[in-house]
């Protein structure tokens, strides 16, 4: 594995994934084109206004005039900026550039904690808290998945096992669960909060707020686990299972090797590119499906933020949010792909 | 290796022979049962469901019935009671009185969850005075307010002279006042400061004065149950068995219509695509990822900003986004069909490479296109759900997620109102479960065929 | 005898029937011999290799028989102590040419060294690795190798080269040479001739092909439908087969027609119904009424030839 061939498939994935990305932001903009250009023309109002009030307040030697033009002056450079007077295709350049420049422009409602309105500040404020619930859960989730389907390969309990789990998987929602299960285990018998991250108000010590914010992953954690970790186990059961009809491993049996290292050894090995690139797909997608579980535990991240968004109608906030996951998407099956061809060594990575 | 037949009557023999197709079969057929009862349902009772009034002689959230069983006298339904006696005289010249009496045996350990009077003449009475006698003998005496002359009232309609009772016995005003409370008046001790629900027999008397000749056109009294139906009822009082049944066609409809869609859509496409392979392969299959891409549900909500979902639309925006996961799969068994079959020796025959697609090529993916057809509802189901909970579903439709949306808004979970929670969302599961089973079975059996 | 099966029957169960894949085979091999077992597909002559080894896969199971190795019979032993005394260390199998014997995803060379491990086999891995490569007459450096990036041939010899790293005393060849090429084959068989010669290996060698065991064998099997209907020395057989079956096979190389499966009309019967009385009935030129009524018993001539057919 050369350097050369590393950066090779970068430029020329990341070439290919990039105009996909174009493209689907591309397709996303056409269905969003009429809010889109009520969002810009909000915000230019909003960044006007500030201007005006900034104006008045500090420049003492212009008269109501002088300030006027200036405004002015200010409102059509703005609308020049996002492009509103422009025909169709140089609208679309210039506000797709911006998107590029992860500009969403400034919430109608919503702000950050730090008083910040713009959009993508306000996301970067709560992606993170989203990413500590999901990606930990989609981890846990991914780990037993892949040992229980290992398992499923040499006992037919765990095979039986597969089966309920993963039909478990196709047909609960998960806000659905997370419902009975706040019901059951934070109100009927409470044993976990019923939602939040932190408990209010948050415990000062760092150490008590990692306890106090541990203490409320757990439930929405064992939610997002129970539902999903038999759609995992399914696949993975599907990956050993058809390596295990392969011819290796009935030789690796014929020369003397244990049932369990070759389980565990030689097909979780093979195995393991499928697997891992599953696992990346798994985790790029899980960012995706918060919206509802977040709503129904109030965790305070990115899907939370969608929902009140959505009932405030703060499109900025909507539109933000939704270029932000496809980004992840992509950059998921981009990091699947590649992860796949470092795993197999029948795969030069330079192809 | 003998000869076997692959045909469709084998794939059905095989398929019924599994325990899971099955199982999976027998529910959906109970389903479809459902499905027919609740479409032969009059479109008056689902435009009902949205209109609060029409449930307001229902107990609201409370609990199924069938808890009777279990917890006899603490759980009971709505009984609705006829007067025992009417009388109608005249004491003076112009003065008209009638008199409904209702009688009554409580053996029931709680009170009634509300009473209603259904009182109607046909003139305009000038008073109506309710005298509420409990087993203990005491007589309770109560006015009712001209607001509600001739319409059905509640205990809330009356609950001036009942709080003014309570206080007299208690010493103070309940700080809440709901149904559940004023009736603790009418059917509990004062002794106990009504705590314990006095059994006996109750005897109430109506009594409507009236200056001119009056009928008597509608008489009835509801002692409202603490429990009822099968399911419980929400917030607003309406059935949850009834919403759960109202929800089941258009939930069907939804998951059956995505799936269909999307699955003939990605398996077309990507059946082309593996078959075609080269430059055109590519071009799809970029196409296809341009797609898959596209967050689900974050476009679905920015998209209902701009459109008002109609079932159908709502459908196939779904399935615009559902189809490149088909689509993938679809390539991947075009490829292995192509290498190891006779694609090539038809396209050398001379046989136009169109018609060996159909003729040739797409059958062989018939198997695994019946058995998404059947694994891809529940997740279409699922999705439409899952809007309808956050509150985007076609207008005037009845959805479990939309019960449910009602359910976390009035805070279900925390008021313990488990059946509200517990049975729309049970159905989502219960319905998704045979099209996965079946979906399993199929996929079991085509696949054994290799 | 170094290895001595008897009555050996192995039955597959599956939907259409148990399929009576091998059904009261006998046969032996002595030290340093090569022994040819030959037949059409579905012959059961593989199935015999897997049943040594005990690997036999599913649904199929050891109904029945002995496999004695130095007296010992092995079907009797728990599979732990098999696996742990004999398989690969006294037993090996190569398997055929166009099955993928390594695992994809591990170099060569970590794939022999963990056959010795995990055999207690202690001394120099490297070392040993090396010595293995030169018996097989290959370039060391293929050992760093992932098994792709080998050709078959290369592949097969470093398989041999790993069943030989226990230096076990026997060695099944289970269709080695198919889908190799011409020239490769041909390094194979004097590869497995100049392991006889310098190990004493004793050598089962499984093929279809009976050109292959008039090179390499001392004695054959030729094994129909799950029986085997003439055994012998190999000059006896070649020159002078007396069972019709034996003929025609020998018949069909000596017209280069390779593909015994066309060389013969008609079909092997269907083994989950065996036909009443001889299994080549059918397609025997010389059947005659006793053949559909009643098994003929193996019969032992003088050459060392021993048949099973009423023309003796």
């Amino acid at each position: 594995m050369s350097n050369n061939g590393f950066y090779h498939i970068y430029d020329k994935k990341g070439t290919y994934l990039f105009s996909v990305l174009l493209a689907t932001l591309t397709i996303l903009y056409i269905f969003t084109f009429p809010i889109l250009q009520e969002v810009i023309a909000k915000s230019i109002n909003f960044q006007v206004a500030q201007f005006s009030q900034t104006l008045f307040k500090n420049a003492h030697n212009l008269n109501s005039t002088q300030i006027q033009i200036a405004v002015e002056k200010y409102r059509e450079s703005l609308i020049a900026a996002y492009g509103l007077n422009q025909p169709i295709i140089d609208k679309y350049f210039i506000q797709m550039y911006n998107l590029m420049r992860f500009d969403f422009g400034t919430a109608y409602f919503l702000q950050a904690p730090s008083g910040s309105r713009e959009v993508s500040s306000i996301i970067a404020y709560y992606l993170p808290n989203t990413i500590l619930l999901f990606t930990t859960a989609t981890i846990v989730f991914i780990v037993a998945g892949t040992i229980i389907g290992l398992l499923s390969a040499k006992s037919k309990f765990w095979e039986k096992v597969i089966a309920i789990i993963a039909v478990i998987h196709s047909s609960i929602p998960t806000w659905w669960l997370g419902f009975v299960l706040i019901a059951a285990l934070a109100y009927a018998v409470k044993v976990f909060p019923p939602g939040g991250m932190t408990s209010v108000p948050p415990p000062k010590n760092p150490f008590d707020y990692g306890i106090s914010v541990l203490y409320h992953m757990s439930l929405p954690l064992i939610t997002i686990f129970i539902v999903n970790v038999g759609g995992f186990a399914y696949i993975v059961r599907s990956l050993v299972t058809s390596i295990m009809k392969e011819d290796f491993v009935i030789t690796a049996k014929a020369r003397g090797l244990p049932d369990s290292r070759i389980l565990y050894r030689h097909v979780l090995r093979s195995a393991s590119p499928s697997i891992a690139t599953q696992a990346i797909l798994a985790l790029a997608g899980s960012l995706g499906g918060s919206l509802t579980t977040e709503v129904v535990f109030e965790w305070p991240g990115v899907g939370l933020l969608t929902y009140v968004a959505i009932t405030l109608n703060d499109l900025p906030v909507i539109l933000g949010i939704t270029y932000v996951l496809t980004i992840v998407l992509l950059l998921g099956l981009f990091l699947g792909e590649l992860v796949y061809g470092l795993l197999d060594p029948r795969i030069k990575v330079g192809e | 290796m003998s000869k076997r037949n692959v045909g469709f009557s084998s794939y059905l023999r095989d398929f019924l022979s599994s325990k899971i197709g099955l199982v999976g079969l027998i529910i959906l057929i109970i389903l479809l049962i459902f499905t027919g009862i609740a479409i032969s349902i009059p479109a008056k009772v689902y435009a009902s469901w949205n209109n609060p009034a029409s449930w307001n002689q229902y107990p609201e959230h409370v609990p199924p019935a069938w808890l009777s069983i279990f917890y006899p006298n603490k759980y009971f339904t709505t009984e609705e009671l006829s007067p025992i006696n009417m009388s109608l005289y005249s004491p003076a010249k112009n003065i008209f009185v009638a008199i409904i009496t209702y009688q009554f045996n409580w053996s029931k350990v709680l009170p009634a969850y509300n009473v209603y009077f259904i009182v109607s003449t046909n003139i305009t009475p000038i008073e109506e005075v309710i005298y509420w006698s409990k087993p203990d003998g005491y007589t309770l005496q109560v006015n009712v307010p001209n607001g509600v002359f001739n319409v059905p009232f509640d205990l809330t309609s009356i609950r001036g002279d009942i709080l003014n009772y309570i206080s007299s016995i208690t010493g103070k005003t309940p700080n809440i006042v709901n149904s559940t409370v004023l009736s603790s008046a009418l059917f509990n001790s004062p002794k106990s400061n009504f705590t314990t629900t006095e059994q006996g027999r109750y005897v109430i008397k109506i009594e409507i004065v009236s200056s001119s000749p009056m009928n008597i056109t509608k008489s009835g009294l509801l002692l409202l149950g603490n429990s009822y139906g099968l399911m419980g009822t929400d917030y607003f009082g309406r059935p949850l068995d009834l919403g759960v049944l109202l929800g089941l066609p258009n939930a069907l409809e939804i998951g059956a219509l995505t799936s269909l869609v999307a699955v003939l859509v990605g398996i077309f496409v990507g059946g082309i695509s593996g078959y075609l392979g080269g430059n055109k392969d590519s071009a799809i299959q970029w196409l296809t990822l341009v797609f898959l891409a596209l967050p689900a549900l974050p476009f679905l909500v920015a998209v209902s900003f701009v459109t008002e979902p109609n079932l159908e639309i709502e459908a196939l925006l779904i399935a615009f986004l559902s189809w490149p996961f088909y689509a993938i799969i679809a390539r991947s068994m075009a490829l292995s069909i192509k290498s190891n079959s006779f694609v090539e020796a038809d396209k050398l025959l001379g046989i136009p490479s169109y018609r060996v697609f159909f003729t040739h090529f797409m059958p062989r993916l018939i198997p695994i296109t019946v058995a998404y057809m059947a694994l891809g509802v529940p997740a279409g189901i699922l999705l439409a759900q899952t809007l309808a909970f956050l509150g985007i579903a076609p207008a005037n439709i009845v959805t479990w997620g939309g019960i449910l949306d009602a359910a976390e808004t009035y805070q279900a979970q925390v008021n313990g109102w488990w059946w509200w929670v517990v049975f729309p969302g049970a159905m989502i599961v219960i319905v998704a479960i045979p099209f996965v089973l079946i979906g399993f079975a199929i996929e079991r059996v085509t696949l054994g065929e290799r | 005898m170094l290895l001595e099966v008897r009555n050996l029957k192995v039955y597959f169960y599956t939907k259409r029937g148990i399929v009576k894949a091998v059904d009261d085979v006998n046969l032996y091999l002595d030290k340093g011999e090569i022994i040819g077992l030959a037949g059409e597909s579905g012959s059961g002559k593989s199935t015999i290799g897997y049943a040594i080894m005990r690997l036999v896969p599913f649904p199929g199971k050891i109904e029945g028989g002995e496999i004695l190795f130095k007296g010992e019979n092995i079907l009797k032993l728990d599979e732990e102590t098999f696996r742990k005394n004999y398989r690969w260390k006294k037993i090996a199998m190569v398997f055929q040419g166009s099955m993928s014997g390594f695992t994809p995803v591990f170099k060569i060379r970590d794939q022999i060294i963990e056959v010795l491990r995990i055999h207690g086999w202690t001394g120099d891995y490297d070392k040993r690795v090396e010595e293995l490569f030169k018996m097989v007459n290959m370039d060391p450096q293929l050992a760093e190798k992932y098994p792709h990036e080998l050709s078959g041939g290369q592949k097969q010899r470093a398989f041999i080269a790993m069943a030989l790293a226990l230096n076990p005393e026997i060695l099944i060849a289970d269709e080695p040479t198919t889908a190799l090429d011409v020239m490769v084959q041909e390094h194979i068989l004097n590869l497995l001739k100049k392991l006889r010669e310098e190990l004493n290996l004793s050598i089962i060698f499984i093929t279809h092909d009976l050109a292959l065991l008039s090179e390499i064998s001392d004695r054959d099997y030729m094994l129909y439908a799950g029986k085997v209907m003439e055994s012998g020395p190999s000059e006896v057989i070649f020159k002078k087969p007396r069972h019709p079956y034996t003929s025609l096979l020998v018949e069909s190389i000596a017209t280069l027609n390779k593909d015994i499966i066309k060389g013969i009309p008609g079909s092997m019967p269907d083994l989950s119904n065996p036909p009443v009385g001889c299994r080549f009935n059918t397609r025997c030129p010389f059947a005659r009424d006793i053949c559909f009524k009643e098994e003929p018993k193996m019969k032992a001539f003088s050459d060392g030839d021993e048949v099973a057919c009423w023309l003796y």
